[in-house]
C-alpha cells in the first residue's frame, strides 16, 4: 500500500463573493481540509453550502481572503516556492457541471488536444496525451475523429474530462459528474472514477448530492452547511450520524435510518450498513439464516 | 382519458428505418398518477410528447378525452387540456417577472384581463410561490423554476399534467419539493398526472406504472406488482429497485417471505422498519 | 452579481414618474433628443441639465445613479472631444502642430457635440432607472403599434425583446460559466495580442452559440405547448392605461422642450 502523500492542504480559509462591494457575500468559513494522494472525496452539501466556492479555490480560479491553501504538487511552485495559477490550473484539473457545453472544436481530437497544446506540448506529446485520455474515458478512436455534434450527452460527457485528463492532472475535482444522467449511466461512471484512481493514482473530489455513490466511491466524506464544513469521516461515520445530517438538512441514507430504528429494537450491527444489501447482510446476521 | 390504440411512432418515413414506439396500447383513466419509466432511449419522451401533439403517431391512435391527436382542428383544443412540463426549467420560462411568466398562457388564449388575473393567482398559490409573485424569475432557483413552469402549464387549467422527467436537473431538495407538489395537484386538484421519470422512488406513488423497452409497452399495471419478484423486472429493463422494494426483495431471498401487502407499505424507512420488526419477532 | 448592473439600472423609489406610462416617457425621451439637435445656442444646453436635474428629484433619485450610468461611457465622450478638437475644420486658428488644427470653431462644435451626447445618455438614463425592463417592453410595443397599418411585426418584436432580456441574466451566467471551464483547460482570456484575445473567444462563442440554439429550440417547444399561436388574438396582462396624471406629465414635456423649438425658429 502506497504511503498516503499530502497533496493540497487548507487552513482556515476563508472566501467573500465582491468584497467591498454592495453586494458583498460571505461563502468560506474557516475551511480546513486535506486532500490526500489516490483518495476519493466527496464534497456534500445543499446549493449555496460552499462546495461550488471551495472548487474554484482548489484550482486556484480564485484565492481565498484569509487562511491558506498549499499545493504540494510536484511543479506547481516557482523558485521562490510560491505556487504558478497555469501551473495549478493543469495539476488540479476542474471538470465543471454539464461539462459538455463546454466542448467547441471541429473534431473530438481537437478539442481533448486543447488543454495539452495550451500547456505548450508539441504536436507528438500532444496526440499522445490525447489517445490516453480518450483510452482512460472508454472513447474508442473512431470517434476521435468526429465532430463533437454527432456525439450522445453521455459520450460528450467523456470527451470533455478527456480533455482535462489529458493535462495530466494529480487530482481531478468534478462538480456534479452525475447529474442529469440516468441509473445505467451512473453506475458506469462509478465504475470508470474508479478506473481512473487505479490506472492513474489519481486524487478525485466530487462534489455531489447523489448521496449512494458518495457512500459507494468515497474515502472520505465532508459534509458543508453555510460555508463550513460540519461532518466529515469516511462514509459509514458520515452517515451513522443521522442527527447531524437531520441538523443541516443534508439528507440521509435510508439503510443507515432503519439500522438505527431497529437496533433501537435490539438488533445488532456491526457495522453501519449503506446499500439494501449491506442492511439484509446484517439483520441476517442476527439469526444466522 | 388517454387512449393509445395500437400506436407506432418513428420520427423518420424512410423504408427501414427504426421505430422509436411500437405496438403502444395503453389506457390512463381520470385523475390517476401514471409513471413511464425505462432506461435512456427506450421511447418514454417520445411517448410524452405524443400527449400534447407535439408529435402525431405514424401509425395507430392517440386520443386524449375522446380526441384524436392526430386531427388538425383538434390541436390546440388538445393543448389547452394537457399541460406539458419539461426537463429544463430554464428553458421553459418566458417573462422576467413570476406573475408575467404564468400569465403567458392566458394571455395566449386571448382571454379577459380579469380571467387571467384569477388564473394567475390560482396557478402560484396552487404551486406555492404565491408571495414571490413580483419575483424576477433570474433570482429564482432550479426547484422554484419548475414550480413556476408548472403553475404556468396549470393557468391553462388543463386536465392532464405530462411532466417530462421534471426533477432530472434539480438537487435532492428540489426534487423533494417538486413530487409533494406533483401529489398535490392530483389528489387536490384531481388532474390526470403521467410523469416521466427514471427515479424509482417517484414511481412508487404512482397507481399505474408504464416500463417501456425500445419502444415497447413491456409492463402497464400497479408498481408493487412491478418491482416484487425479486426484482428481476428492473434487471431485465436496467432500472434501479426503489430502496425499499430492494430491500425486501433481498431479505426474501435470505429466507424471509414477505409477500404483496408489505410491498404495497414498503414507502418510508419508519414503515420498512415496521415491516421488518414485526417479521423478525415472529422468526423469535 | 453582474445581472444586477445590467438589468437593475432600475431603481425603483415610488415617484409619480416612475408610475407614469411608459409609452410616454419613451415618446418625451424622443422629444428631448429631437430638443438637443434643434437647439442653436450653446446656453440651452445647460438649460437642459437643469430640466434633467429636476427631473432626477422629482424621481426622487441621487444624482450618483446617473453618474454610474455615465462611468462607463466616460472614455468615449473625451475620445470624440479630443478628437473633435484636434481635426475640425475652422478659420480662428489657435494653435497648430502637424496635421492638428485646433480653432475656435472646432473647440465650439467639440462642445455642443460633448454636450448633446452627454444630455442624450443622461436622459436616456433617466428612463431606465425610472422604468422597469418589463414596463420598457410593453411601452416600446405600445409606442410602435400604429406600425401594424404597415404590417410592421409589432407584437413579435416586442415578444423578442421580452425574452431577450429574460434571458440576459441566464447568457450571463453561462459566459462565465464556459469562460471558467475553459480557463480551467488553460485558455486565457487576458494576455495576448490583440488578435490573440479574439481567437481566445471562440471557445467561449462556439459553446455559447450551440447552446443559445438548443435553448431557443427548447423554449419554442415549451411556449407552443403553452398555446402560443402567434400574436392573433392575444391578449394582455395587467395593461396599463394612460390617465389624467400621464397626460398632465406629458404636456409639461412638451413645455420643457418649446424653449428649444423657439430657438431654433428663431434663427432661421
Amino acid at each position: 500500500m502506497s504511503v498516503k502523500k499530502t497533496l493540497i492542504s487548507l487552513k482556515n480559509v476563508s472566501f467573500t463573493y465582491n468584497r467591498g462591494l454592495p453586494t458583498e457575500c460571505a461563502a468560506l468559513f474557516g475551511v480546513d481540509l486535506d486532500i490526500f494522494s489516490s483518495e476519493i472525496i466527496t464534497l456534500i452539501g445543499h446549493t449555496g453550502s460552499g462546495k461550488s466556492t471551495l472548487v474554484q479555490l482548489l484550482n486556484s480560479q480564485q484565492t481565498p481572503d484569509s487562511g491558506e491553501i498549499k499545493w504540494h504538487i510536484e511543479g506547481v511552485c516557482d523558485a521562490k516556492g510560491l505556487p504558478v495559477r497555469r501551473r495549478v490550473c493543469s495539476a488540479v484539473g476542474l471538470v465543471f457541471q454539464y461539462p459538455e457545453d463546454q466542448v467547441f472544436e471541429e473534431t473530438v481530437y481537437e478539442d481533448i488536444a486543447f488543454g495539452p497544446r495550451r500547456l505548450g506540448k508539441n504536436s507528438e506529446e500532444t496526440e499522445k496525451a490525447v489517445f490516453k485520455a480518450a483510452e482512460l474515458m472508454g472513447l474508442d478512436k473512431q470517434i476521435l475523429y468526429k465532430p463533437p455534434f454527432e456525439l450522445s450527452g453521455g459520450t460528450l460527457r467523456k470527451v470533455a474530462i478527456a480533455g482535462v485528463l489529458a493535462m495530466e492532472p494529480r487530482v481531478l475535482v468534478l462538480d456534479e459528474p452525475m447529474a442529469g444522467l440516468d441509473p445505467k449511466s451512473c453506475d458506469g461512471f462509478a465504475k470508470l472514477l474508479l478506473g481512473l484512481r487505479e490506472c492513474l493514482d489519481l486524487s478525485i473530489v466530487m462534489v455531489s448530492h447523489n448521496l449512494e455513490y458518495a457512500a459507494a466511491l468515497s474515502d472520505k466524506i465532508y459534509c458543508m452547511s453555510g460555508g463550513r464544513i460540519v461532518l466529515s469521516g469516511d462514509p459509514r461515520e458520515v452517515f451513522s450520524n443521522i442527527d447531524k445530517l437531520e441538523e443541516f438538512q443534508i439528507g440521509f441514507l435510508p439503510s443507515a435510518v432503519i439500522a438505527r430504528d431497529l437496533s433501537g429494537r435490539g438488533i445488532k450491527f456491526e457495522k453501519t450498513p449503506l446499500t439494501a444489501e449491506e442492511l439484509a447482510t446484517e439483520i441476517l446476521k442476527n439469526y444466522g439464516k | 382519458m388517454i387512449d393509445f390504440k395500437n400506436v407506432y411512432f418513428r420520427y423518420s418515413n424512410e423504408e427501414g428505418s427504426p421505430y422509436a414506439l411500437s405496438d403502444i396500447n395503453l389506457n390512463i383513466a381520470e385523475g390517476q398518477l401514471a409513471a413511464v419509466v425505462g432506461a435512456n432511449g427506450s421511447g418514454k419522451s417520445t411517448l410524452a410528447r405524443l400527449l400534447n401533439c407535439l408529435l402525431a403517431p405514424s401509425s395507430g391512435s392517440v386520443t386524449i378525452g375522446g380526441l384524436d391527436t392526430s386531427l388538425e382542428e383538434n390541436l390546440w383544443k388538445i393543448r389547452r387540456k394537457v399541460g406539458f412540463v419539461f426537463q429544463n426549467p430554464e428553458n421553459q420560462i418566458v417573462g422576467t417577472v413570476v406573475e408575467n411568466d404564468v400569465a403567458f398562457a392566458p394571455e395566449n388564449l386571448g382571454l379577459a384581463e380579469a380571467e387571467i388575473e384569477e388564473r394567475v393567482t390560482y396557478a402560484l398559490e396552487a404551486v406555492g410561490l404565491a408571495d414571490r409573485r413580483e419575483f424576477m424569475t433570474a433570482h429564482l432557483s432550479g426547484g422554484q423554476k419548475q414550480r413556476l413552469a408548472i403553475a404556468g402549464v396549470l393557468a391553462m387549467k388543463p386536465d392532464i399534467l405530462v411532466l417530462d422527467e421534471p426533477t432530472a436537473m434539480l438537487d435532492a431538495r428540489g426534487r423533494d419539493s417538486i413530487i409533494k407538489l406533483i401529489l398535490k395537484i392530483k389528489n387536490e386538484l384531481k388532474k390526470t398526472v403521467v410523469l416521466i421519470t427514471h427515479f424509482m422512488e417517484n414511481a412508487l406513488c404512482c397507481d399505474k406504472l408504464v416500463c417501456l423497452e425500445g419502444g415497447f409497452a413491456r409492463f402497464a399495471g400497479p408498481p408493487h406488482e412491478f418491482f416484487m419478484h425479486g426484482g428481476e423486472h428492473a434487471a431485465k429493463y436496467s432500472l434501479r429497485q426503489p430502496f425499499g422494494y430492494e430491500l425486501i426483495n433481498r431479505l426474501n431471498e435470505k429466507g424471509f417471505s414477505f409477500g404483496a401487502a408489505d410491498f404495497m407499505k414498503a414507502a418510508g424507512t419508519s414503515e420498512l422498519t415496521e415491516i421488518i420488526a414485526k417479521a423478525l419477532e415472529n422468526v423469535r | 452579481m453582474v445581472n444586477d448592473i445590467i438589468l437593475g439600472q432600475y431603481m425603483p423609489t415610488g415617484s409619480f414618474i416612475h408610475k407614469a406610462s411608459p409609452k410616454l416617457k419613451i415618446i418625451s425621451l424622443f422629444l428631448f433628443t429631437f430638443s438637443l439637435f434643434l437647439i442653436k445656442d450653446s446656453y440651452l444646453y445647460f438649460y437642459f441639465l437643469a430640466v434633467a436635474f429636476i427631473i432626477l428629484k422629482l424621481a426622487r433619485l441621487r444624482a450618483s445613479y446617473l453618474l454610474r450610468g455615465l462611468k462607463p461611457l466616460i472614455f468615449i465622450f473625451v475620445f470624440t472631444f479630443v478628437l473633435n478638437i484636434m481635426f475640425s475644420e475652422g478659420d480662428k486658428l489657435l494653435w497648430e502642430w502637424g496635421i492638428i488644427k485646433i480653432t475656435e470653431e472646432g473647440l465650439l462644435y467639440s462642445f455642443k457635440f460633448f454636450m448633446k451626447v452627454t444630455l442624450l445618455v443622461i436622459y436616456a438614463t433617466l428612463l431606465t432607472l425610472t422604468t422597469s425592463p418589463v414596463e420598457l417592453s410593453d411601452g416600446i410595443e405600445d409606442c410602435l403599434r400604429p406600425l401594424k397599418l404597415v404590417k410592421f411585426p409589432v407584437h413579435e418584436f416586442s415578444l423578442m425583446m421580452t425574452i431577450a432580456l429574460r434571458f440576459i441574466p441566464t447568457l450571463v451566467m453561462e459566459i462565465d460559466k464556459i469562460k471558467r471551464a475553459q480557463e480551467a483547460r488553460g485558455a486565457n482570456f487576458s494576455e495576448g495580442s490583440l488578435t490573440e484575445r479574439a481567437k481566445n473567444f471562440v471557445p467561449i462563442l462556439i459553446p455559447l452559440f450551440i447552446t443559445s440554439f438548443k435553448r431557443a429550440d427548447e423554449l419554442a417547444i415549451a411556449m407552443e405547448s403553452r398555446c402560443y399561436m402567434g400574436g392573433e388574438g392575444r391578449t394582455r396582462f395587467r395593461r396599463k392605461k394612460d390617465g389624467a396624471a400621464d397626460y398632465l406629465m406629458f404636456i409639461a414635456v412638451l413645455a420643457a422642450v418649446f424653449p428649444a423649438l423657439v430657438n431654433f425658429l428663431a434663427s432661421l
